[in-house]
């Protein structure tokens, strides 16, 4: 009898199923597949690389940065009188998604809280270089610096800019993390954890409506699920599609792939604060056994470049095209270990997180070291762990990856100067701070463009870090969703529609 | 009756203290720093020490613990350090998915299981035995990643029927529910018969060889009636065992398949909360996991005396 019930149960379930097709397309409806869910939806407390995809649909920044990184106005537009002044204007009769207006009195409460320490917003050490911020008009907003920043609005393009409802963080106290209401162009309707993140349009928008009505972010953390669910149909978008997919998938006429340079770079850190990597010819021996191109054809399926520097290509007006591209020299790389008066093989260890494309690098990176007079080791640690071991120093060379930022000082200032807070190398080069510390003064961005490429030979000759690859963003839809993709990786679902 | 079950409800308190203080320390064994996880790459020393201060971390041990048991007898889980988003609600909604999950594959298990096992034990040593071993063998040995791919690939791609993740409140929408459901509860129900096929022709075996299967069988007693009811009947015992393990198990999370479908589960809320140091959510998802594995065993432990008479008490 249970047995007869339950296999008309399964047969009910399967006619369900059958009556109902799977992948009907909604053209007012967009789910997209996204690596993780965010931790949080309040841009003050953001510090994961997991909220960039979802980030500037629920937020607007005040200023807005194009795919080819230039700046323009966004919920504000700025006159800059001189390098220390930032005279931003709101557009009139805005409101945040909880009806509240967008006046010079909110933009300032913003600021207030990421500046206080007590709040602890990771925006804090990004404004660092702001005086003051004066309400200077029902719509004007003055931001005085101490010192010259030539990278400030790139950096309010990001989350220092993006403005939140001063009533709702009020109101909602603890639970704006989860419930966020801000200025972008969907608003949160509901976030289930693991589940899903539903949104939907916001009418009062500042560039109108956006074409689709509803947007559910779904995260799935394997990459061949994501993959798979595209294929299906059960999703329209997914980010972080794997290298080796993109010749498959491109082959599918219901797909379309989309690659672009991102703005991160993979590289490792060497401990120059202990042996053997404190003798600037062990580093560079090292460097001289390994090929990029190597590890971009190995791990990374020949997708993305390789590196040479911090500097990535997509940001077209800093990349040093004329830098030099040395080949792998296990020849050479031996000969300075003897020169360095180590005797080889020096034993080294190479720390990575335990996921494949990291643990791949690491045998690439193994096997082209130990050919030259290394003898390597490779451990392999959690993800949580990876940031301790970098901050303690407990390594000889540890992964170091950087998502990047669209403005050359964020992918160096925090590496390279002696104090920076992601300077794990313990590099110690009073001519690279200085440069990178005068090329955030000057205004001219051909000026600005020889500090930083400077900088980069020197950082070359000192080899701090070995630099491997500039990772592709790679993202992936169905062929009938027009979307705008951004080397940042960030989508912005303003700009897309289904054909 | 009453009795026993207030002393066995009674003996989840030492359990449950023992389980806390387990859980708490566990976890901050485990290298890593819950603030250096949540303010990644970037933060400055200052802004992690100020987090530090804020979450308590900074206080010695036996205080964190005390407060946050004290908290606990209130009824308070606490915050997640992660999104802030309060502990019990957050537990409470991945716990229903994990739930139906397993309940359904456990009679996905049990459909495919107990007739499987019943024919092995009765037609020992013969083709059918060896088709439904084999079959059972392949259930345990395929990973539930590869099947669950598999099956997304058959049932979503190539004939697309069944969304290939995702799931659907039941409140919401019952068909959405079911239709999400099949393929997550087919790839682990797959996986639990197997086992508990093993386990049903073991116990059906021995008690086939029983005197009172021959007694009733001399009897004439017609064979499926021998089978189902006099054999059966007595074999299920170490099944329930097995189920109730099974179901403890389930409920603990699984991890591998709530990650293939997406499935809002228990299971990757915790192993994502041990990855990110995310102290209060680890402490109550094992809290929660261990007094579910105790109310499961009670429950376990009351079937059995619905099935043997023998075994109630007073």
């Amino acid at each position: 009898m249970l047995r007869r019930t339950f296999c008309a149960g399964m047969g009910a379930i399967l006619a369900i199923g059958l009556a109902q097709p799977a992948a009907a397309q909604d053209k007012k409806a967009l789910t997209v597949g996204i690596v993780s869910d965010p931790v949080t939806l309040d841009p003050a407390q953001m510090a994961s690389f997991f909220e960039l995809s979802v980030q500037y649909n629920i937020h607007e920044p005040l200023v807005h940065m194009t795919p080819d990184l230039k700046i323009e106005p966004g919920l504000a537009s700025v006159a800059t009188p001189d390098p220390l002044t930032y005279v931003f204007t709101l557009k009139p009769n805005l409101t945040f998604h909880d009806g509240a207006p967008i006046d010079a009195a909110a933009v300032k409460a913003n600021f207030d809280r990421m500046l206080d320490p007590a709040v602890g917003s990771p925006r804090r050490s990004e404004l660092g270089p702001v005086d003051s911020v004066e309400v200077t008009g029902p719509l004007a907003v003055t931001i005085k610096l101490k010192s010259a920043y030539a990278p400030f609005l790139q950096v309010l393009a990001n989350r220092a800019g993006m403005m939140v409802s001063p009533a709702a963080l009020k109101s909602l106290g603890a639970d704006f993390a989860t419930k966020a209401v801000g200025a972008g162009p969907y608003k949160v309707v509901s976030w289930t954890k693991n589940s899903e993140l539903v949104l939907e349009r916001f009418p009062g928008y500042w560039r109108g409506p956006a074409p689709i009505e509803r947007v559910v972010f779904r995260p799935m953390a394997d990459e061949t699920v994501r993959v798979t669910n595209l294929r299906s149909g059960t999703v329209q978008l997914v980010d972080g599609v794997p290298a080796q997919t993109v010749g498959q998938l491109t082959r599918e006429a219901s797909l379309s792939v989309k690659q672009t340079d991102g703005l991160g770079f993979n590289a490792f850190s060497f401990n120059t604060t202990r042996s053997p990597f404190n003798d600037v010819k062990v580093r560079r021996a090292f460097a001289m056994a390994i090929d990029p191109t190597a590890v971009q054809k190995a791990v990374y399926f020949g997708t993305g470049a390789p590196a040479y520097g911090p500097i990535p290509p997509s940001i077209g007006w800093a990349y040093d095209k004329s830098a030099p591209r040395p080949k792998a020299d296990p020849a050479a790389a031996k000969k300075l270990l003897a020169d360095a008066g180590v005797t080889a093989p020096v034993a080294v260890s190479i720390t990575v997180t335990n996921s494949p494309a990291q643990v791949r690098t690491a045998e690439v990176l193994q096997a082209l070291a130990n050919q030259a007079g290394f003898k390597v080791d490779v451990k392999q640690i959690d993800a949580t762990s990876l940031i301790t071991v970098l901050r303690q120093k407990d390594f000889d060379l540890c992964m170091s990856p950087w998502s990047g930022r669209s403005d050359p000082d964020g992918n160096m200032f925090n590496y390279f100067t002696k104090t920076g807070p992601n300077n794990f190398a313990g590099y110690s080069s009073d001519a690279v701070t200085d440069l990178l510390v005068k090329a955030r003064g000057v205004p001219s961005q051909d000026e600005r463009a020889k500090l930083y490429n400077e900088a980069e030979k020197q950082i070359a000759a000192d080899a701090p870090m070995l630099f491997l690859t500039f990772p592709a963003t790679i993202q992936a839809s169905v062929a009938g969703l027009d979307w705008m993709q951004y080397p940042d990786g960030a989508l912005r679902l303003q700009f897309a529609k289904f054909k | 009756m009453g009795r026993y079950l207030l002393g066995r409800l009674a003996s989840l308190l030492p359990i449950l203290f023992g389980t806390s203080l387990v859980a708490f320390l566990l976890i901050r064994l485990v290298p890593g720093d819950p603030a250096v996880a949540l303010l990644g790459m970037e933060a400055d020393d200052a802004a992690i020490a100020a987090l530090r201060a804020k979450l308590a971390l900074d206080q010695p041990l036996w205080m964190q613990y005390f407060s946050w048991a004290a908290a606990l007898l209130k009824g308070d889980f606490g915050r997640s350090i992660q999104g802030g988003r309060e502990v019990l609600p957050l537990l409470a909604s991945a716990l229903g998915p994990t739930a139906l999950l397993s309940a359904a594959a456990l009679a996905i298990s049990l459909v495919i299981a107990i007739p499987a096992g019943v024919i092995a034990a009765t037609r020992r040593n013969t083709a059918a035995d060896y088709v439904a071993s084999f079959v059972a063998l392949c259930g345990l040995s395929l990973p539930s990643f590869w099947l669950g791919i598999l099956l997304i690939l058959t049932f979503s791609i190539t004939f697309p029927i069944l969304p290939a993740s995702g799931y659907v409140s039941p409140l919401a929408d019952m068909g959405g529910f079911l239709r999400s459901l099949v393929l997550p509860a087919l790839t682990l129900g797959a996986a639990l018969a197997a086992s508990t096929m093993r386990m049903t022709r073991a116990s059906m075996l021995e008690v086939l060889r029983a005197d009172y299967v021959r007694t009733a069988r001399a009897k004439g007693i017609a064979p499926s009636r021998v089978i189902w009811r006099h054999a059966f009947g007595n074999a299920q015992i170490p099944i329930v065992t097995l189920l109730g393990i099974q179901m403890g198990q389930l409920l603990g999370g699984v991890v591998i398949t709530e990650t293939v479908f997406a499935w809002p589960g228990i299971g990757k809320l915790t192993v994502d909360a041990i990855f990110a140091r995310d102290y209060p959510v680890v402490q109550g998802a094992v809290l929660l996991t261990a007094t579910l594995f105790v109310l499961i065993n009670l429950a376990t432990d009351l079937i059995y005396t619905l099935i043997d008479p023998r075994m109630r008490v007073a």
